[in-house]
């Protein structure tokens, strides 16, 4: 990892990046507030670079993050930092809110040592997941038997789930499921459970996807995202490292 | 390694950045004093790992949730357990290790001075390698932690919890609230205007 502080750098880096795989692209607009030890010291730990080279898609062991404000600014992403003194349930928490045309994401997430996170907000949804294992975020209709389907099809893919959380905003209302599982799912799979009924919206966060290509080349760490689903919608999973568009 | 670190160079996290400079301190330190192949001094790695598993997993090693105890102490204990292992210790003998070293820095708080990763971060990181090679002494010479590392760890757990917010890694109290840490805070903020 890229120093000076595990959590307060290599945990915002992911919490970043984790932000930009829900955004599903790289956001024009980022909104940033930082909370608890966050908040006082994110000058001096990096976060800020951290959590600006998460969002361009870095890992945390990326030569770039201390040069991570200047690339946003060249790719076109607009970055402003907020500090609150909200107390949040723990010391090392950040609001991302992105933005890109007409989509936004908010998450809130948590850096609870040694560069582990922990997500617990999505798009007005309760959740929990870490990152480090292949997780499926899906929005959908609150629905009878709807995880059986889901369940189901995830078993005939051959995926076993190890962790998995159901939040919903009210009866037969919009809900979300996070599914870690311990292998990704094939963009097959993924096309799967998007045709599933109820379904609004399927992405995929896996901070440990690229690790592999990001340490051997950092360079090439910015292209992995292509790997990120939900990128149906246009069908081009890596135009988001273009960025800059107007 | 810590200032590679300050200056946001790469480096292992052992367990955090913060304290990434007590493990290699000691195994290197250890390879120069009794020649230990880089191999041999691989598996202490996986020693110091296993340690520092067990404590995350029952305590924390960040240092704004337990404080610097949780930082630097947790990076002694490794560092001691993996230096008995190194020696040809008893696994006994480096869970008394990482007691011992563990037991010394209860309640150390995180002051970081500026907000920074420097004052008194660098600083400690020298004293916490000379704590760990005395841990693994004492341990190897047949010193026991008379209260077990599973319990001295769950003492932290406590400690930490208990520690003001001002200790943990907010900058707002210790060394970095004394006249001069507060100095350097405005210096830097010049700088950085």
């Amino acid at each position: 990892m890229v120093g000076p502080s595990s959590s307060h750098t290599a945990g915002a880096a992911r919490l970043g990046r984790a932000a930009r795989m829900l955004h599903e692209r790289q956001p024009q607009v980022a909104v940033i507030t930082l909370y608890g030890s966050f908040a006082e010291t994110y000058r001096g730990h990096g976060t800020d670079v951290a959590l600006v080279g998460g969002l361009l898609g870095y890992d945390t062991d990326d030569p770039r993050i201390p040069i991570a404000m200047t690339e946003a600014e060249r790719a076109g992403m607009q970055v402003t930092f907020r500090e609150s003194a909200e107390h949040m349930p723990h010391p090392n928490t950040v609001k991302l809110e992105l933005r890109s045309g007409g989509s936004e994401t908010v998450v809130i997430g948590a850096s609870i040592g040694g560069g582990n996170i922990e997500v617990g907000y999505v798009d007005g949804f309760d959740v929990r997941f870490s990152g480090v294992y292949p997780t499926l975020v899906l929005t959908h209709e609150d629905r009878t038997g709807f995880l059986a389907v889901v369940t189901t099809l995830l078993a005939a893919l051959q995926i076993n789930i190890g962790y998995m959380i159901v939040d919903r905003k009210g009866r037969k209302g919009e809900a979300m499921t996070v599914i870690e599982t311990d292998s990704p799912l094939a963009a097959e799979g993924l096309a799967s459970l998007a045709a599933l009924p109820g379904v609004q919206r399927v992405r995929t966060v896996d901070l440990t996807a690229e690790d592999d290509a990001s340490s051997a080349s950092p360079q090439s760490a910015a292209e992995g995202h292509a790997a990120t689903a939900g990128d149906t919608a246009d069908g081009t999973g890596t135009a988001d490292i273009q960025g800059g568009r107007p | 390694m810590s200032e590679v670190n300050a200056s946001m160079g790469r480096i292992v996290a052992t367990p955090t950045a913060g304290s990434c400079g007590i493990l290699p301190g000691v195994l290197v330190s250890a390879q120069e004093r009794y020649g230990f192949t880089d191999e041999t001094a691989t598996m202490a790695l996986f020693a110091a790992g296993a340690i520092g598993y067990v404590i995350a997993n029952n305590s924390f090693v960040s240092g704004a949730e337990g404080g610097c105890q949780a930082e630097i102490g947790s990076a002694i204990a490794m560092a001691a357990g993996a230096m008995v292992e190194l020696r040809g210790g008893t696994p006994a003998q480096a869970a008394h290790a990482v007691g011992l070293a563990l037991k010394n820095t209860l309640g150390l708080i995180c002051d970081p001075v500026g907000g920074l990763v420097e004052i008194p971060c660098i600083v400690r990181n020298g004293f916490g390698a000379v704590t760990a090679l005395a841990a693994a002494d004492m341990a190897l010479a047949g010193v026991r932690s008379v209260i077990p590392s599973d319990e001295v760890i769950q003492v932290m757990l406590e400690v930490g919890s208990a520690m003001p917010e001002a200790h943990r890694e907010t900058a707002k109290g210790g060394l970095a609230q004394t006249p001069t840490g507060k100095k350097i805070l405005q210096q830097i903020k010049g700088r950085a205007d």
